[in-house]
C-alpha cells in the first residue's frame, strides 16, 4: 500500500522522468532490436527501418503504456486543461456566446436557488448551533394563525418536556421608544423569558446581557439590551449608553447592554429594536397580570434546543403528553384537536402557519429554472454538434497519433466544463444583478427586517459550482461521444457523410427545446395573469385615491376619553383639507400583520362550553370603524343601514356583517335583527351587510367579517383613511404635517397610499408580484434561448444541404420551393415540440393552482398566445437561413465540392 | 514460418515464467519468449510495454535501471513476491487449461 503511495506521488510529480525514463527504454529496446537485425545480415538502413517498422505508431505504444502505468488521468487532465483553454481561446466567437448562453441559463437558476436558500438553508445570524434551533407550533383546525402559546402553559413545556435542553419564549410588540425629552419613536421590540439570551448563546457588544435570577418577577426588572442595529443608527453608536434611561411606551427603563453586531433575534427575518423582559409586559403593555396565569392568553412564540439524545418525535410526544394534562386547565374544549408540534427553525418559515406551501413553490420554481438551463445545454451541445464536424480531421489525427477514443471523449469533455466553468461565473455576475432587482420586493410595513444580505450562507456557491460542472457534462457528454466516435477512413476520404443519426438526434434537441420553452412560457404566463387577475379582485374597498397613516394611540398612554377627542378632531381638520373628500378611521389595516381574527356565533344559539364556544361558531375577520368608514373606503353597504352618531357607548350594541358571514350563520335568512357574538363578549344586533371583500390575505377564499362602531368598542391603533379627489400621494405630506402639530410626539406609520401598501404588503400583491415577475423573466430567457436554438439548427442544416440545394436547384427547382422545404423542416419540428410541451404544461399547471390566485388552470388566453407566439417567433428563426437557401448559386455550390 | 496470435491474458503469463529465474529488459524478455517458442511466438512491442507497466502497477514485478550485456543502460524487470505468487496460480490455472482442451481434443469424435 505505501509503495503504491509513493508510486502514486512520484508518478504526479516526476512525470518529467517517467517520460524520459520511458523514452530512454524505448529507444534501448530500439537500438537493440536494430543491432539483432544487423547480426541476422540485413543492411544498417533495412536494419533501421525494420526496427521502427516494429514500433509502428511510436505514440501509440506510449500513449497506450501511459495508461497502463495509472495515475495518468491527473498528468492528462492538466494537458486536456491546457488544450481546451487554447481552443476556446482561438474560437473567440464560439466560446463567446456558448458562455452566454449557458450564463443565462445558470443565473436563472442561481438566483431562485439563493431566494430558495434564504427560506430554507439561511443561519439564524450571531446564534450559537442554529441549525439546532426548534419552533414549537400549535396546529389548530379551526384556526390558521394559533401558533402561540400561553406563559402558563410555556411553563408546563419548560419544566415537562425532558426533550428540550433549553425552551424560551418572545412576544414581539409594536412599541413606542424614546430616549428622555425626546420624541417617541414607533418600531418593534422581543418580550423575552431570562434565559433568551442564554439559549441564543451570545455575548454583548457592549455592558451585559439578562443576569441570573433577573427579570423572575412581574415588573421588577425593566431592564433592555439594545440591538447593535438600533444603538448604531438610532443612538449613533452613543458608548455612554449602557447605565442610561429609555423610555418604552413612556415608562421609563434602563439599558444595560448592547446585544452582538450579528444577532438580530432567533425570529427568522425581523430584528427588534430591543428586547426585554417578558415579566416586564404588564407595565409596558398596560396588560394585566393575570397574562401570565390566562392558560387561554396565547401571546408567545417558543423556541428551543433538543436535549442531546432525544429526538423530535420524542418531544412531541412529550408535549402531547404535557398537552393531555393542562387540558384540563384551560378552557373547556379550547385544546380540542390541537395539536402541538415542534420543527426545525428553518422549516418554520416565514411563518409556521404558512410554511407549508413553501417547498411546493420552491419546486416548481426550481423546476421552471432547470428547463431553461436545459434549453440552454441543448443549444451549446448544438452548436457543439456542429463543431465537432469541423473538427473531425483534428480528431483523426490525434487518433493516429495514439489518443483512444476514451482519451479523446475527456479532451472534449474537459473543454466544455471550461466552458460552463466561465459561464457559472457570468451567471454568478448576472444572478447578483437580479438579486439586487429582487430587493425591491422586500416586503413592506413598519416591522424592521433583518438585512438579509449580509448574512448570505455558503449554498449558493456550492449550488452555482455544482450546476454549473452539470451543465458542462450534460451539455458535453453526446457530443463528445459523438466526435470522438471516429471513421477514420471516411474522414480521410474527405466527406462528412451524410449521418442520419445526427440530423436525428438534432432534431430532439429542437423538439425538446421548443418543448421546455413552451412549458415556462404557459408557466410565466400564467402568474403573470395571476396577478392581472388579483388586482381585479374584489377587494371590498377602493384601493384608488386613497392615503392612509396609522398611529397607536395606546402604546402613547392616551386614555380613551383623550384618544377619542384626538381623533375627532383630527378627522374634522383632515377633512378640510382641500383635495380630501372625507376620512374615516378603523383599527385594523386590510392585508397587513395584524388580522384581527375572532371566533363568532350566532348569539341565540346554544353555548358549548365555558371558553363562549357556540354551535356554528365560525372564525371570521374583524374590524373597529368610526361612522364615515363604510362610505369613505366604498365597501358598498348592501342591506340595512350604516353606523351613525347615534351609535353610542351607551345605545345598543350593533354590528355591520359581510355577506358571506351572513351566509355561513343564517343561510337563506335574513340577517338584520340576528344577534351576533364573539367568544367572551356581548351579543351585538346585525344592522347591515355589506359586499364580502378581502381582508387578510388578497389570495384568500371569501371569508366571514364583521365591523362594529368605534363608539360602542373603543380600540385605538388605528388607521385613517382619506378619500381624496385627486392623486392620494399628493396629501400625504399635508396628513403627516398635521399629525405632527396636534401631537409631536406621537410616532406615525404606514403613511403612504392604498396602491402602495397593497402593491408591497407579503399579504397583498406582494408575493404574486414576485412570482410573475420571476417566472416572467424565466419566460423571456427562456423564449430568447429557444429561438436562437431553433435558429442555430436550422441554419446549421442550411449549410450542411447547400450542395443539395444548388442541385435542386440546378434541375430546376423554384426558389419559393427551397425556401419552403426549409421552412417545412423547421415547422415540423417546431409543432412536435409545441405539443408535447403544452401538454406538459397542462400538468404542471394543475400542481401550480393550488399557488395561483383566481385564475383556472386551463387559461385559455395563456395556452392560445404561448402556441401562437412561440410558433410565429420559431418561424422568423426559420425565415433568416430560408431567405439564406433561396439565395444559393447553384454554380458555386457544386463546383466548391 | 506462422505466427500464433496469443491468447488473451497468456502475455502476463509468459513474461512472469521468463522474468522467474532473473532480471531481464524488455527487449530480453520479448528476444527469449522468441526464441524459447522456437520463433512461433512474437512478441509486439505495442503490446508488451503496457502488459510491463500494468503488471509494475500491479507489484508483480518491479523495475531498475541497469547496465545490459553490450553496457548500456537498460530498465530491468524483477518478479517480486506477489508476481512469484501470481506465476504459481497462473501457472496452475494454464494447465488445468490446456489439460481439458486436451482432453476434449483426444477423446471427441
Amino acid at each position: 500500500m505505501w509503495k503504491r503511495m509513493t508510486k502514486a506521488i512520484d508518478v504526479l510529480f516526476r512525470r518529467r522522468n517517467l517520460e524520459t525514463d520511458m523514452a530512454e527504454e524505448m529507444r534501448f529496446h530500439r537500438e537493440a532490436q536494430v543491432e539483432v537485425n544487423l547480426a541476422a545480415g540485413m543492411s544498417e538502413s533495412e536494419a533501421q527501418a525494420e526496427a521502427n517498422r516494429r514500433f509502428g505508431a511510436r505514440g501509440g505504444i506510449e500513449e497506450a503504456a501511459r495508461e497502463a502505468r495509472g495515475f495518468v488521468w491527473f498528468t492528462q487532465f492538466k494537458q486536456d486543461l491546457r488544450y481546451g483553454v487554447r481552443m476556446l481561446g482561438k474560437h473567440r466567437a464560439f466560446t463567446v456566446i456558448a458562455v452566454l448562453t449557458l450564463a443565462l441559463g445558470l443565473s436563472a437558476n442561481i438566483t431562485v436557488f439563493s431566494v430558495i436558500d434564504v427560506f430554507f438553508f439561511q443561519p439564524i445570524t450571531g446564534v450559537e448551533r442554529s441549525e439546532e434551533l426548534v419552533v414549537m407550533t400549535r396546529e389548530d383546525p379551526r384556526n390558521q394563525f394559533a401558533s402561540a402559546i400561553s406563559w402558563a402553559d410555556y411553563e408546563d413545556y419548560r419544566d415537562n418536556v425532558p426533550g428540550f435542553s433549553d425552551l424560551a419564549v418572545i412576544l414581539f410588540r409594536p412599541a413606542h421608544l424614546s430616549r428622555p425629552g425626546q420624541a417617541a419613536h414607533r418600531t418593534w421590540v422581543e418580550f423575552v423569558s431570562p434565559n433568551y439570551f442564554e439559549l441564543a448563546g451570545t455575548r454583548p457588544a457592549l455592558g451585559r446581557l439578562f443576569l441570573p435570577g433577573e427579570g423572575l418577577a412581574t415588573g421588577a426588572d425593566l431592564t433592555v439590551i439594545l440591538s447593535y442595529r438600533y444603538w448604531r443608527d438610532r443612538l449613533g453608536s452613543d458608548p455612554s449608553v449602557v447605565g442610561s434611561a429609555i423610555m418604552v411606551n413612556g415608562q421609563s427603563c434602563e439599558v444595560v447592554g448592547v446585544a452582538a453586531e450579528d444577532f438580530s433575534g432567533m425570529q427568522w427575518g425581523i430584528s427588534p429594536a430591543l428586547w426585554t423582559h417578558a415579566k416586564s409586559v404588564p407595565p409596558l403593555l398596560h396588560w394585566e397580570e393575570n397574562f401570565f396565569q390566562d392558560r387561554n392568553w396565547n401571546a408567545f412564540r417558543a423556541v428551543g434546543r433538543i436535549a442531546e439524545g432525544e429526538t423530535l418525535e420524542q418531544v412531541v410526544a412529550q408535549l402531547a403528553t404535557v398537552d393531555q394534562r393542562i387540558a384540563g386547565l384551560h378552557a373547556a374544549g379550547s385544546m380540542d384537536d390541537v395539536v402541538t408540534k415542534v420543527v426545525p427553525e428553518h422549516r418554520s418559515r416565514p411563518d409556521p402557519s404558512v410554511s407549508g406551501f413553501l417547498p411546493l413553490a420552491a419546486t416548481v420554481f426550481l423546476g421552471l429554472v432547470l428547463m431553461i438551463l436545459l434549453i440552454a445545454c441543448a443549444n451549446v451541445a448544438n452548436l457543439l454538434f456542429a463543431r465537432a464536424a469541423t473538427r473531425q480531421r483534428e480528431m483523426a489525427i490525434r487518433a493516429s497519433m495514439g489518443a483512444t477514443r476514451g482519451r479523446l471523449t475527456r479532451q472534449l469533455l474537459t473543454e466544455s466544463l471550461l466552458l460552463a466553468i466561465l459561464a457559472g461565473g457570468a451567471g454568478w455576475g448576472l444572478s447578483s444583478i437580479a438579486g439586487g432587482m429582487m430587493e425591491g420586493f422586500n416586503p413592506s410595513g413598519d416591522i424592521p427586517m433583518s438585512d438579509s444580505s449580509s448574512t448570505g450562507s455558503g449554498w449558493p456557491m456550492v449550488f452555482a459550482v455544482v450546476i454549473s460542472l452539470l451543465a458542462g457534462l450534460v451539455t458535453g457528454l453526446l457530443p463528445a461521444l459523438r466526435a470522438s466516435r471516429l471513421d477514420l477512413v471516411q474522414v480521410i476520404k474527405g466527406g462528412a457523410g451524410g449521418d442520419r443519426k445526427r440530423h436525428w438526434l438534432r432534431d430532439m434537441l429542437v423538439i425538446s427545446q421548443v418543448a421546455f420553452c413552451a412549458i415556462v412560457l404557459v408557466a410565466g404566463g400564467l402568474f403573470v395573469r395571476s396577478l392581472q387577475q388579483a388586482t381585479e379582485i374584489q377587494l371590498g374597498f377602493t384601493p384608488e385615491n386613497l392615503a392612509m397613516a396609522s398611529l397607536d394611540l395606546d402604546l402613547q398612554g392616551y386614555s380613551p376619553e383623550r384618544g377619542q377627542l384626538f381623533l375627532d378632531e383630527l378627522t374634522a381638520e383632515l377633512t378640510a383639507l382641500p383635495g380630501v373628500e372625507s376620512v374615516a378611521y378603523g383599527n385594523v389595516l386590510p392585508m397587513s400583520t395584524s388580522p384581527g381574527l375572532r371566533e363568532v356565533s350566532d348569539a341565540d344559539s346554544p353555548q358549548l362550553d365555558e371558553t363562549g364556544r357556540r354551535e356554528g361558531e365560525i372564525q371570521a375577520a374583524s374590524n373597529i370603524v368610526d361612522v364615515n368608514f363604510i362610505k369613505t373606503m366604498e365597501s358598498g353597504l348592501i342591506r340595512g343601514r350604516d353606523f351613525n352618531a347615534f351609535d353610542t357607548a351607551d345605545s345598543p350594541l350593533v354590528v355591520i356583517v359581510n355577506q358571506t358571514l351572513a351566509d355561513k350563520l343564517w343561510p337563506g335568512e335574513d340577517p338584520l335583527g340576528r344577534r351576533l357574538v364573539f367568544r367572551w363578549g356581548e351579543p351585538m344586533e346585525v344592522i347591515g351587510v355589506v359586499q364580502t371583500g378581502k381582508y387578510v390575505m388578497v389570495s384568500e377564499a371569501p371569508r366571514p367579517a364583521y365591523l362594529q362602531p368605534f363608539a360602542q368598542a373603543y380600540n385605538a391603533p388605528v388607521t385613517l383613511f382619506l378619500r381624496t379627489r385627486g392623486d392620494a400621494a399628493a396629501v400625504i405630506p399635508t396628513v403627516r404635517g398635521m399629525l405632527q402639530s396636534l401631537d409631536t410626539d406621537l410616532p406615525v406609520f404606514n403613511t403612504q397610499t392604498m396602491e402602495e401598501h397593497l402593491r408591497s404588503s407579503a399579504f397583498g400583491f406582494m408575493p404574486m408580484r414576485m412570482a410573475a415577475y420571476v417566472a416572467g423573466g424565466q419566460g423571456i430567457i427562456g423564449l430568447l434561448l429557444a429561438v436562437m436554438g431553433v435558429y442555430g439548427v436550422v441554419a446549421y442544416s442550411v449549410s450542411q444541404r447547400t450542395r443539395e440545394i444548388g442541385i435542386r436547384l440546378a434541375l430546376g427547382a423554384e426558389r419559393t420551393d427551397v425556401f419552403r422545404l426549409v421552412v417545412r423542416g423547421g415547422l415540423i419540428l417546431i409543432v412536435v415540440g409545441l405539443v408535447v410541451g403544452l401538454v406538459i404544461a397542462v400538468g404542471l399547471s394543475l400542481v401550480l393552482s393550488g399557488l395561483l390566485v383566481g385564475l383556472s388552470p386551463f387559461d385559455l388566453p395563456v395556452f392560445a398566445g404561448v402556441a401562437v407566439g412561440l410558433t410565429v417567433v420559431s418561424l422568423l428563426a426559420c425565415y433568416l437561413p430560408a431567405r439564406r437557401a433561396m439565395s444559393v448559386d447553384p454554380a458555386i455550390t457544386l463546383k466548391c465540392e | 514460418m506462422s505466427k500464433i496470435e496469443l491468447l488473451q491474458g497468456t502475455l502476463d503469463l509468459l513474461v512472469l515464467r521468463v522474468l522467474q529465474s532473473a532480471p531481464m529488459h524488455g527487449f530480453g524478455i520479448a528476444l527469449k519468449i522468441h526464441l524459447l517458442s522456437a520463433d512461433a511466438l512474437r512478441i509486439e512491442e505495442g503490446s508488451l510495454y503496457p502488459a510491463l507497466y500494468r503488471m509494475e502497477r500491479k507489484g508483480w514485478i518491479e523495475a531498475e535501471w541497469g547496465v545490459s550485456e553490450n553496457n548500456r543502460r537498460a530498465k530491468f524487470y524483477q518478479l517480486t513476491r506477489k508476481g512469484r505468487k501470481q506465476l504459481v496460480t497462473e501457472t496452475a490455472t494454464w494447465q488445468r487449461l490446456t489439460a481439458a482442451v486436451g482432453d476434449v481434443l483426444a477423446k471427441a469424435d
